[in-house]
């Protein structure tokens, strides 16, 4: 059954819209409380990985750049080995910047629709207004840096529908019979392609435990690591990244690719 | 009754889509009719309004004053064309053009580039050529939105629906489009078909004003018109003579001209 | 016993076939391998299978054609196909065609054998293989 993943800044008519769906077709749904399971799962703290969802590393929050990308990649993995069991309406997990061309999974972008907020008083609305324009660039800003991709950008997503003229149960007509064309039905092909990026993700969690700085790609079972590290760690990092991948279930075979990491490499010259 | 706008990117195939969803409901469908139209209206050869309305202005060049007039010319035809109705509009730019009207259902059709790159090499296009020219020509279209409308075209918030048509199928843009033209917000209402008639009178007062008085804006309200001009402008032979000849030719209820005030932002 | 599944197999590469035969045979099918699509076409035209395979490029006549001609003639054969060049339009292009599946090559004789055994349960026949097992 296909899987249909919601994006948008109008939390509460995504929501409305998701679960009416979900109701109409019998799927499951996945939204942020299955961040309770993953951080359960993980040993992660819930608060601090709800957070770790909505915003950048920084010292004042208690939160390192290396813990955010580890706790990013828990719920990569975990919410595409559930998208694995199709038939879901998963929003709210960010999963539209990291489920990647897949035929059977829809993806949609709902904006606007939030006139009706405060529609008498001007003055409250440009207030509104500011603020959805802030929070734009507060996500923008949070999806660049955790998954490189911006989440506004119409290229992610199949459809974008804007709220403020089409109403909710309009959109939900629409998506319902969409997910009943045939195209979005799930084969081979494509459930192989999702298990793939489940092991790309499951790769990523277990060496962004103790490595930074890690790409993963895999396609029917082979694994292409590519990372980079300064010339003289060159070696150790690639063994490492052996080693640990070596005990990952499901990898057929193990490439690793390596690049200069410049940067430090120019700043340890400076010293 | 709905006045449907379809914006593309080069080889995307939103012209098969507006084809397919003006067939369906039977609409009438337009595009580059827009320039034969302005051109034999305001007398100008198509071949400049084209180069007006899809070249950005160079580097050096800024907006220039003969740009705004083209494009006063055309907004006020297109303006005119869509005022009844029943209308797919799949030219360049509907989306901005027809940004006051409310009840537009503005679309959107994007592709991938390199189902692009694709459709161009059918053309005989080397891989590399395809690429390039697809890529210049959305350079062009971006540069000439963000110059005068301030707007990316890829901004999906200009939009009502935005459709990839790589992963949906031309079929399943033609049906949501038509799905869509069929709600409510987009009926064409005895509100909407005033709104649009405004919306065409401002457009043609502005267009006959625009070459002699391009800061004039121009708004109007269930047939009232008002122009905003400087006072200098305002008191002018040739400004009144235009706007007597004007009130005469289409009809306005009312019509007042404002000075020394600030042009509204919703004033064309 | 139930009555043997009918597969006709179309690939224009010789080792497809080779591999792919005893591997069917061996779930109890009884599988006729095809290099040329005319010479499929005109088995077809003979013939009702209950599945057929087929690759999408070949040269001469693409598998999307096999698809049409297939599906009109019998709607009740299941047809899968499988690929080298598989992209997300020509999958969705398939099963809105009316394709039972999509195959990306390269693929283990163990994937095909569990989509045959999906496609022989929605027939409503049954073969000897567990499909859940096979993994991604």
């Amino acid at each position: 059954m296909p899987v249909l993943i919601l994006s948008s800044e109008n939390k509460e008519r995504e929501r409305e819209i998701a679960e009416k769906i979900a109701q109409k077709l019998s799927y499951t749904t996945l939204n942020e409380q299955f961040l309770n399971r993953i951080a359960d799962k993980h040993i992660l703290e819930r608060k601090k990985l709800g957070n770790a969802m909505g915003s950048t590393p920084s010292i004042l929050k208690r939160m390192s750049e290396k813990w955010w990308h580890y706790s990013l990649s828990c719920v990569e993995l975990e919410v595409l080995e559930q998208l694995v069991e199709d038939g879901c309406v998963c929003w709210g997990l960010s999963a539209h910047l990291y489920v990647m061309v897949i035929s059977h999974v829809l993806k949609v972008r709902l904006i606007g629709g939030h006139d009706s907020i405060s529609q008498s008083d001007r003055h409250k609305k440009d207030r509104h207004k500011k603020e959805i324009v802030r929070q734009q660039r507060n996500r923008e800003r949070w999806s660049m840096a955790a998954f490189n991709r911006k989440e506004a950008d119409p290229g992610l997503y199949d459809m974008v529908i804007n709220l403020d003229q089409i109403q909710t149960d309009e959109v939900v007509n629409t998506l319902t019979t969409t997910l009943g064309y045939q195209r979005f039905k799930a084969m081979t092909y494509s459930t192989k392609n999702l298990k793939d990026q489940a092991l790309a993700a499951r790769v990523k969690n277990q060496l962004l435990k103790s490595l930074t700085d890690i790409h993963v790609q895999a396609q029917n079972g082979t694994v292409v690591v590519t990372t980079s590290s300064v010339k003289r760690e060159r070696l150790k990092k690639i063994e490492k990244v052996k080693e640990i991948v070596g005990h990952v279930k499901g990898v057929g075979y193990l490439e690793v690719h390596w690049n200069k990491d410049i940067m430090t490499e120019a700043a340890m010259s400076c010293r | 009754m709905a006045i449907i706008t379809i914006s593309r990117g080069s080889y995307s195939m939103g012209k098969a889509v507006a084809e397919q969803v003006a067939q369906k409901l039977k609409y009438g469908l337009f595009s580059r009719d827009l320039l034969f139209k302005t051109s034999d209206r305001f007398d100008i050869p198509q071949k400049t309004l084209e180069k007006a309305i899809h070249d950005a202005p160079g580097v050096f060049e800024g907006y220039s004053h003969t740009k705004a007039i083209y494009l006063a010319y055309i907004r006020s035809t297109l303006t005119e064309m869509v005022a009844g109705g029943n209308i797919v509009y799949h030219g360049l730019a509907g989306h901005l053009l027809l940004n006051r009207l409310p009840h537009a259902l503005k679309v959107r059709i994007t592709a991938n580039l390199e189902s692009r790159v694709i459709r161009k090499m059918r053309e005989g296009f080397t891989e590399q050529k395809a690429r390039a020219r697809i890529m210049e020509d959305d350079a062009q279209r971006r540069k000439w939105t963000k110059k005068i409308y301030h707007a990316d075209p890829n901004d999906a918030s200009l939009y009502d629906l935005v459709i990839c048509i790589d992963k949906l199928s031309k079929e399943d843009a033609v049906e949501f489009i038509c799905q869509s033209a069929a709600r409510k917000a987009f009926e064409s209402t005895s509100d909407h078909i005033r709104q649009a008639r405004d919306l065409s009178f401002a457009c043609h007062v502005k267009a006959s004003l625009v070459e002699s008085f391009p800061g004039v804006g121009v708004t109007c309200e269930y047939g009232n018109l008002l122009v905003y001009a400087a006072q200098k402008e305002a008191y002018t032979v040739k400004f009144k003579k235009i706007l007597a000849a004007q009130k005469e030719q289409i009809g306005i209820h009312n019509l007042e001209v404002h000075t020394g005030v600030p042009v509204p932002v919703h004033a064309v | 016993m139930s009555k043997p599944l009918e597969i006709l197999l179309l690939d224009d590469e010789a080792i497809v076939g080779k591999r792919l035969k005893p591997a069917l045979g061996k779930i109890g099918c009884k599988v006729e391998v095809f290099q040329d699509p005319a010479l499929a076409v005109k088995r077809i035209s003979e013939k009702e299978f209950d599945i057929v395979v087929t690759d999408i490029y070949m040269d001469g006549m693409d598998g999307m054609q096999i698809l049409d001609l297939v599906h009109k003639k019998y709607p009740r054969t299941k047809i899968i196909m499988i690929t080298g060049y598989a992209m997300i339009s020509l999958a969705r292009e398939s099963m809105e065609k009316g394709a039972f599946d999509f195959i990306a090559k390269p693929f283990k004789p163990d994937d095909l054998r569990a989509v045959i055994a999906k496609a022989a349960k929605s027939l409503g026949s049954s073969i000897q293989f567990d499909y859940n097992s096979v993994s991604g």
